[in-house]
């Protein structure tokens, strides 16, 4: 049997559940139900929809690859080293977006630190570009993979790869058969964060990104420009983040802290 | 837990009082193309009346217009096209609108390709990034109707929420050339080139005053209005490159 809440515990949850949930129904209650198809199948939602489940999904896979290596090195770190990487590593997570949209301009912008190298070397110019919102939402996405990876690796049983080993895998052997299978929903858990996180990104793609429609005008971004002129497609497209949304972490349920 | 309790109560307290200092502050809402101006003219008038303070709230006029008519409480708006005013005017709320001042396009080019680009031919030929005001703003409606006229495709333009933003934008060279108003380009201090033969000069908007239906400083809102029509108001128009009605 679970062991009882006190009720004044109890009552603070229930006060504390329709404080949080009373912006999203206050949301629920504007959208124009009848008028969501017609509103959904606009060219300028239909585009942003389109670049913005390309876009995510592309970050997410950057995330991925860049995080899923800085995990494994964090998990075997410990003590300052670890914390300082790992803070290094999950900044992003806290930092404001527009932050780190400008940092981004700075490094990889026409005038950037990399940018005008990249310009002059390979005529590669990111801003304003689908490809430089791929790296805004990975930039802002990839902590979400180091963070569920990593804990997914520190509750790994150590003995597992130590007899892979003993039998004579090599490190990498062990890696790719051994852990990589057995922290499967750490993965998947991180991915799905991250393409979550991704499709919501606003401040750091408008910062480096801009907002061009059809190139770089992600659903977020098209729901702030909708705001100010066609408040019920700004709805409508609140609507399918927040779907998204829902259905993803719903569907994570507890993945994303491993279990017990 | 008990601090945590009395950290809570004490910051709660806190941040709902304001500091006490919204009672009796006068709350001005204003288009971003008209921020210099209003900042010079808070500061004239908190020296004239130095028990009022001015709180200003600097957007572009879209988005202060959405504000509006989702609840936000200011004693005077203004804004950068008289179509933005009318939506608060026909909801009731604001009174009367008046015109302060006038303010037309200026075609701005980056510090780096101001030397180089000099027509709009040059705009139409040459693959440049462009930036502009959103369509829905009193810069973006003014753009786009700017840019069909002469036949400058915007498509691939990055559209900036405010006008601000594009001046940003330019004067950083982040974008090689921007659609403002003219008075962005007197205030700017960047080498920006100005295509001045254009022709975007043609394409003015003006800029009205309104004191809100339920404000509660009334009076102090008509003297503040008034600022804009006296001397050193629009002395500080002219100055930022505006014209008077």
């Amino acid at each position: 049997m679970t062991p009882q809440l006190p009720r004044l515990l109890r009552l603070a949850a229930f006060v504390a559940v329709a404080v949080v949930a009373a912006p999203l129904f206050s949301l629920l209650w504007r959208i124009p139900w009848s008028e969501l198809p017609r509103l959904l199948s606009t060219e300028v939602v239909a585009d942003a929809l389109f670049l913005s489940l390309l876009t995510s999904l592309a970050a997410a896979l950057v995330a991925l690859l860049i995080g899923i290596p800085i995990a494994f090195q964090l998990s075997r770190m410990s003590g300052l080293p670890a914390s300082t990487l790992r803070a290094v590593a999950t900044l992003p997570m806290v930092l404001p977006p527009v932050v780190g949209g400008a940092a981004l301009l700075f490094a990889f912008g026409r005038k950037g630190l990399l940018g005008e190298t990249l310009d002059n070397a390979a005529g590669l110019v990111l801003p304003y570009t689908p490809a430089g919102v791929v790296i805004a939402n990975a930039f802002v996405a990839t902590p979400f993979v180091v963070l569920t990876i990593e804990s997914g690796l520190r509750a790994l049983d150590p003995r597992y790869e130590l007899a892979a080993a003993a039998l004579g895998a090599s490190p990498l052997r062990t890696t790719l058969r051994v852990v990589l299978p057995m922290i499967r929903s750490s993965l998947v858990a991180g991915a799905f964060l991250a393409w979550a996180r991704a499709l919501g990104e606003f401040g750091a793609t408008i910062t480096f990104a801009g907002n061009v429609p059809g190139r770089t005008q992600t659903l977020p971004l098209a729901v702030f420009v909708a705001m100010e002129a066609d408040r019920d497609a700004a709805l409508a497209m609140s609507l399918v983040l927040v779907f998204v949304s829902l259905v993803v972490l719903v569907s994570l349920r507890d993945k994303w802290w491993p279990a017990r | 837990m008990r601090l945590l309790l009395v950290t809570a109560t004490v910051l709660t307290s806190v941040v709902l009082n304001g500091c006490g200092s919204g009672s009796h502050a006068l709350r001005v809402f204003v288009a971003s193309s008209l921020t210099e101006v209003a900042q010079h003219l808070a500061e004239e008038y908190e020296t004239r009346y130095p028990n009022t303070d001015v709180e200003l709230n600097i957007a572009g006029s879209g988005a202060l217009v959405m504000q509006m008519q989702e609840g936000a409480e200011a004693d005077v708006v203004i804004l950068a096209s008289n179509s933005h005013m009318d939506q608060l005017r026909e909801l009731g709320l604001v009174l009367g609108p008046k015109g302060i001042a006038q303010n037309s396009l200026a075609v701005i080019v980056s510090p780096q390709l101001a030397e180089s680009i000099n027509s709009v031919d040059d705009l139409r030929h040459r693959d440049l990034q462009i930036a502009v005001c959103v369509k829905s703003s009193p810069c973006g409606a003014l753009a786009f109707a700017y840019a069909s006229s002469v036949g400058l495709n915007l498509a691939s333009a990055t559209r900036e929420s405010n006008v601000k933003a594009v001046l940003a934008k330019v004067e950083r060279d982040e974008v090689d050339v921007g659609i403002v108003y003219m008075s962005d380009v007197r205030s700017s201090r960047a080498q920006l080139g100005h295509l001045e033969t254009a022709g975007a000069d043609q394409y003015s908007t003006s800029y009205p005053l309104a004191v809100t239906a339920d404000s509660k400083n009334k009076r102090k809102a008509q003297d503040f209005a008034a600022l804009f029509t006296d001397e050193v108001g629009q002395s500080t128009l002219t100055r930022f490159g505006f014209q008077l009605p």
